[in-house]
């Protein structure tokens, strides 16, 4: 069992006791709400600048932000498949209170717990959104957090899964900006055949 | 596997349909007259609002979405696919719609810039004329 069982057993504890409560985080903790919202954010950023320099650096954060959710999601993946990291089992599968959040709200997910892969790619998202407009990467920061804390409160995380998916998300994001910055012609490249194309 | 094939499928309309919306609004707030389907800013606005609830509440609204479905990988690859149908069909319908934005196009309108003055089709043909010419 995780070190932190025992907040997650009060954590989850609290569902079923407040219906609208209930209702919400049923709503954020599901598979595909505020990813799509974070995601939607992204072809908006590159359209969205009418000066072509401010489009370029935004259009270049659009390149990475991508990549870097999807290297954090290799991450966790490569860490729980090829390194076998998987040391608890899902708060649901281990604790009463968890299995009845996670009936009552969400499904009982049956991949590794141990480090959260959504919340690993939703900072990601937010520390690539990070480095080009701050105001923005904070709200995106928010949703993460909303979406991490739905995933403990309905039983699919324990609060050290999250933590530890977060830092690998911000660190993985924060690599593979450094990674574009060295392979900087293929990317730029890129952009020049998507503008030959009038689509940046 | 019927439940899943429209499951996808949900996920997929759900992800096209919000990206016209919110390319709508991207395109009216950088004054991409070519990409805009309204003449009126606003009326882009508000079009591309409405589509990106629509596309959540047509996701949302017809079923419970907290069920096991598509990992990771699988939920990647339906919301590029989603992303890039929606960017073919704004740039065809915007093209349609716009067929009489014919802007005189200078050296420096390149890329997206071009679509402040003209719109997708007639810009990509009058590059490819123009390296046609050139290749003369």
């Amino acid at each position: 069992v995780a070190p932190d069982a025992k907040l997650s057993e009060w954590i989850t504890g609290l569902a079923g006791k407040i219906p609208v409560w209930d209702e919400i985080m049923s709503f954020l903790c599901n598979d595909f709400f505020i990813p799509v919202v974070i995601c939607l954010i992204l072809p908006a950023l590159w359209f969205w600048f009418s000066d072509p320099k401010k489009r370029e650096r935004y259009q270049w954060a659009v390149m990475v932000t991508p990549s870097g959710i999807g290297f954090s999601g290799l991450f966790v993946w490569i860490l729980n498949h090829v390194f076998n990291v998987d040391p608890w089992p899902r708060p649901w599968q281990a604790l009463d209170n968890a299995r009845e959040a996670a009936e009552l709200l969400f499904y009982g997910p049956i991949d590794p717990s141990f480090p959260s892969n959504p919340a690993a790619m939703a900072f990601a998202a937010a520390a690539g959104i990070w480095f080009v407009n701050r105001k923005l990467a904070a709200f995106v920061c928010l949703l993460a957090i909303l979406w991490s804390l739905a995933r403990v409160y309905c039983g699919a995380h324990y609060p050290l899964d999250i933590v530890a998916g977060a830092a690998i998300g911000i660190f993985v994001a924060c690599l593979t900006r450094a990674f574009f910055r060295v392979i900087a012609p293929i990317p730029t490249l890129f952009l020049s055949i998507l503008r030959r194309l009038y689509l940046a | 596997m019927p439940i899943m094939a429209d499951f996808r499928l949900d996920y997929f309309l759900m992800v096209l349909i919000a990206t016209t919306g919110i390319l709508q609004i991207a395109a009216s707030q950088a004054g991409f007259k070519g990409l805009s389907l309204f003449r009126k800013p606003t009326i882009d606005r508000i079009f591309g609002l409405l589509a990106i609830i629509a596309g959540f509440w047509f996701f949302y609204g017809t079923e419970n979405r907290n069920v096991r479905s598509l990992e990771g990988s699988g939920q990647f690859a339906f919301y590029l696919a989603g992303v890039a149908a929606a960017v073919f069909l704004t740039l065809v319908v915007s093209s349609f719609v716009n067929f009489g934005l014919r802007g005189r196009l200078e050296r420096e309108d390149r890329g997206l810039e071009a679509l402040k003055k003209t719109n997708y089709l007639r810009a990509l043909f009058r590059s490819f004329l123009k390296r046609e010419d050139g290749e003369r």
